[in-house]
């Protein structure tokens, strides 16, 4: 019972660590159809700036966190003119090519910075402690990025279904011709879209960083797993990363708790399994290279 | 005129054996590298097959390679050490591992079907690491000693044998892909990467043909896991990593996709550069090939024998 | 001698629906060896979705599909190709990066059942390359054999697409719109090389524009939402009352 308790926590967490990454990913992939290798370097940004802030310069964690992630998003924005318009429309290979490219110079420029070492982000005493139910303690850090996973979550709802820009933004998913045809601005939805998708990353990224510790080889160990939930969610589709990252969250869970001499075999069975029964992943939006 | 000559005799792949000649008495230390160059070469070669010939986006051909190679190594180990047979059984192995997950691999397109050559990749490392008793797991599968090349040229510590050998089988390989790039077969790839939606229409079972390409692609991927079991002696759990798919795949880019040459070019520029920037700064080497990628995306997209094509086109011949 | 040998292509109560709508209702039709027949009507009244149940690319939810009497329900779309069904492009899809020899080379192996060799060269094969010179002969297209297809005039790709699809020596042609999209200069040449065809092949012309059909067929379909509203010769269809004002009207208007 207790087993089986503790999986579901830190599956959930897991899992809403994995969202938080991968959800940019999945909606970018949608719009712009660019496959972003270097999309898990948004995490590793926010985590690599997030430990200069809190463990070099000592910064309180509640200011360092948004001030993170806000740079980040703000440092996507002329990424996203430079190294990722020219993209557009161009063959998947080259985009490969190039967002790996960009994935081994984020790498090396957090190398030069801080080394490849692992870097720490100390947590607040607040969220170290636990957190009593009645029923059993919970650890507040994994409570806290199951709240904001479901904060982040609920938030992107609203903004998709209920503001002007969502209506762009799913109109631009749905047909790009079409919603210029309207009037939409697609690039300026494409560019704000890509940020905000580079900022969840750097949330996650720092959140997650019990789960899955920032160092410089981050975008690369994580690549597979990030585009493992894209790819299982379906692109273009926030529900289907939520469904995607908890299911393959609480199976990796699982399977480490219960069965670890199985590695990862699980996760990946799951991953074929999802996509031999449907190839567009759950969401099942066509999709052809 | 002159290239057209060379073409029709054959030439280019004798050239690639007499350079290959030269680097064996031009850098007579430095052999171990250069096997592995020639390895690597036959591994990319295959992802050319898949990924430029026949359009199959992979990021996941680590998965054949490493069955080749622990095929070979566990074949050299308990049943016996004929470097030939050894190769056999490691394309046989790779072949026959593409087959098998071909068959569900290639029912997805696009970002699935990349996700599902990785996941392939990756739970064949699992199995590995986790078979402890037959493949060594982490510690890598050690205690492979290979009979001397048909009976006479022992494997030595300098690595000649090795080096000849490899050269060898890349050569084969090359006179075996030149013919089956002409071949109806190597036709029906390209036609399939046009427009595959056409090549139904044509009567072609699309489907069986991209099985087909990605079988014997798997068994040559195969045969260079073999090769490299055999030379170095060890085949560890990198064999099947993510890495090694997506470095071959960046050096085949690099080189230019669909083109023989691009993928011996660009193997060889690659693990060249590699080799210089690592041995200069390790750390710096990703910023190195990162540029150089994002380089060749920007300013020559087609690859370095994209380059050769414009500069024909440019000074007034044909592309 | 097996039964309806000869009697060509057949449609027995075809129907299809797309979720609600339906596309095809109990259609029926008889092509035999010979047949120059047009089918006509506004868009969305289901043409290029019989079209797609003859080729195989859709399955009927109800009804066959006989080719000589044999059901085609368990044949898949290549397999079609292979006995004799074949089915011209209205976007063009050639393979734009081979040589016009190249793509008439990738039917002609195909139909041959060569087309997953290892061995020999493609182009090396005489049987193949006769073939491949007769039809480019046939089309006028032997001064551009090798140029590469995407470089070609519009109308000469749909020549191309033609005699691509003649490669594969079909009984049945289905042509989607042959002249769609090409210059007025241009469909002189289409239209001659459409009364070439060869005599006993089955030919289902679909197409909006009049002048062709009825230079053409000898016989008219025309279809509405899914069902046949009339059939005949040309001058039967030219004077049907129904027709001229369902569908004729409407087309000369737009």
């Amino acid at each position: 019972m207790g087993m089986v308790f503790n999986i579901a926590l830190d599956g959930l967490s897991y899992g809403m660590v994995l969202f938080m990454i991968s959800v940019g990913l999945s909606v970018t992939l949608g719009l712009m159809r660019v496959i972003n290798l270097a999309h898990g370097g948004f995490a590793l940004l926010g985590g690599a700036l997030m430990h200069g802030l809190t463990f070099q310069l000592g910064w309180p964690f509640a200011l360092a966190l948004p001030v993170s992630v806000l740079s980040v998003t703000l440092i996507a924005l002329p990424m996203e003119y430079v190294f990722f318009r020219p993209l557009y429309g161009k063959g998947d290979l080259t985009q490969v090519l190039a967002t790996i490219g960009l994935t081994f110079l984020m790498i090396a420029f957090v190398n030069w910075l801080y080394g490849s070492a692992l870097l720490g982000i100390p947590l607040p005493p607040s969220l170290r402690g636990t957190v009593d139910l009645g029923l059993r303690t919970l650890p507040v850090q994994r409570v806290a990025v199951i709240v904001t996973g479901m904060v982040v979550l609920g938030a992107l709802y609203g903004l998709i279904e209920r503001t002007r820009f969502g209506i762009w933004l799913r109109a631009s998913v749905d047909n790009r011709a079409a919603a210029e045809a309207l009037g939409i601005n697609t690039r300026w939805v494409f560019a704000a879209t890509f940020a905000l998708g580079a900022g969840l990353a750097a949330l996650g990224g720092v959140l997650g960083a019990e789960l899955m510790p920032i160092e410089a080889y981050y975008p690369l160990r994580y690549l597979v797993v990030i585009l493992a939930v894209v790819a299982v969610g379906g692109m273009g589709s926030v529900w289907g990363a939520w469904f995607a990252a908890l299911g393959l969250g609480l199976i990796d869970t699982a399977a480490r708790y219960a069965l670890p001499d199985f590695g990862t075999i699980f996760f990946f069975a799951a991953l074929i399994v999802v996509l031999a029964l449907r190839p567009q992943g759950l969401s099942g939006r066509a999709y052809d290279v | 005129m002159f290239e057209a000559w060379l073409g029709r005799m054959g030439a280019p792949v004798a050239l690639l054996g007499v350079v290959g000649l030269i680097a064996f008495f031009a850098f007579p230390y430095d052999l171990g590298f250069l096997t592995r160059i020639l390895i690597m070469m036959i591994f990319v070669l295959s992802i050319d097959l898949v990924l430029g010939y026949g359009g199959i986006a992979t990021l996941g051909q680590a998965a054949m390679y490493g069955t080749g190679a622990y095929a070979a190594g566990l074949f050299a180990v308990h049943i016996s050490a004929n470097p030939l047979l050894g190769l056999l059984i490691g394309a046989g192995a790779g072949a026959g591992v593409a087959f098998l997950s071909g068959l569900i691999v290639l029912r997805a397109h696009g970002l699935g079907l990349l996700m599902l050559t990785i996941a392939v990749a990756q739970i064949l490392h699992e199995i590995a690491n986790k078979a402890r008793v037959v493949t060594g797991g982490a510690d890598g599968l050690s205690g492979i000693r290979m009979a001397p090349l048909f009976g006479r040229w022992h494997f030595d510590f300098i690595g000649q044998t090795g080096y000849l050998y490899a050269l060898a089988v890349l050569v084969l390989v090359m006179v075996f892909l030149r013919a089956l790039c002409v071949a109806p077969l190597g036709l029906t790839a390209r036609g399939i990467h046009e427009s595959p939606v056409r090549m139904a229409a044509i009567g072609v079972p699309v489907y069986g043909r991209r099985v087909l390409i990605y079988t014997i692609a798997g068994g040559l991927a195969g045969l260079a896991g073999a090769l490299s079991a055999q030379v170095t002696a060890l085949v560890s759990l990198q064999v099947f990593s993510f890495s090694l798919s997506a470095e071959a795949v960046v050096m085949l880019i690099l080189g230019g996709t669909g083109r023989l040459w691009g993928a011996i070019f660009g193997t060889a520029i690659f693990m060249v550069i590699h080799h210089l920037a690592a041995t200069a700064d390790p750390y710096n080497w990703l910023f190195v090939i990162g540029i150089l990628l994002l380089g060749v995306v920007y300013f020559i997209p087609g690859g370095l024998m994209g380059v050769r094509q414009r500069l024909r086109i440019l000074f007034g011949g044909q592309g | 001698m097996p039964v309806g040998l000869g009697v060509g292509l057949q449609l027995r109560g075809l129907c299809k629906s797309f979720g609600g709508l339906a596309v095809a209702q109990d259609l029926n039709l008889d092509l035999p060896p010979g047949a120059r027949t047009a089918l006509i009507g506004p868009n969305g009244a289901g043409k290029s979705t019989l079209a797609q149940l003859i080729t195989g690319c859709l399955v009927p939810d109800q009804g066959m599909v006989m080719l000589d009497g044999v059901d085609l329900a368990a044949v898949s779309q290549a397999a079609r190709v292979k006995r004799g069904i074949a089915k011209t492009f209205q976007i063009t899809t050639l393979f734009a990066g081979l040589s016009l020899r190249e793509n008439l080379r990738l039917a002609v192996q195909e139909q041959r059942g060569q087309g997953a060799r290892w061995f020999g060269r493609a182009d090396r094969c005489p049987e193949v390359e006769e073939i491949i010179e007769f039809q480019l002969a046939r089309f006028g297209l032997l001064g551009l054999a090798d140029q590469m297809v995407g470089r070609l005039a519009y109308g000469q790709q749909r020549l191309v697409e033609l005699a691509l699809t003649l490669c594969l020596q079909p009984r049945v042609l289905v042509l989607d719109e042959p002249a769609a999209g090409v210059p007025m200069g241009e469909i002189p040449m289409i239209v001659e090389a459409l009364e070439g065809l060869p005599k006993n092949l089955a030919v289902l012309l679909i197409d909006h524009d009049m002048d062709l059909v009825f230079r053409l067929a000898q016989h008219i379909v025309v279809m509405v939402a899914g069902t046949i509203l009339a059939q005949g010769t040309p001058a039967e269809i030219a004077t049907n009352a129904t027709v001229q004002r369902l569908y004729l009207g409407e087309a000369f208007d737009a």
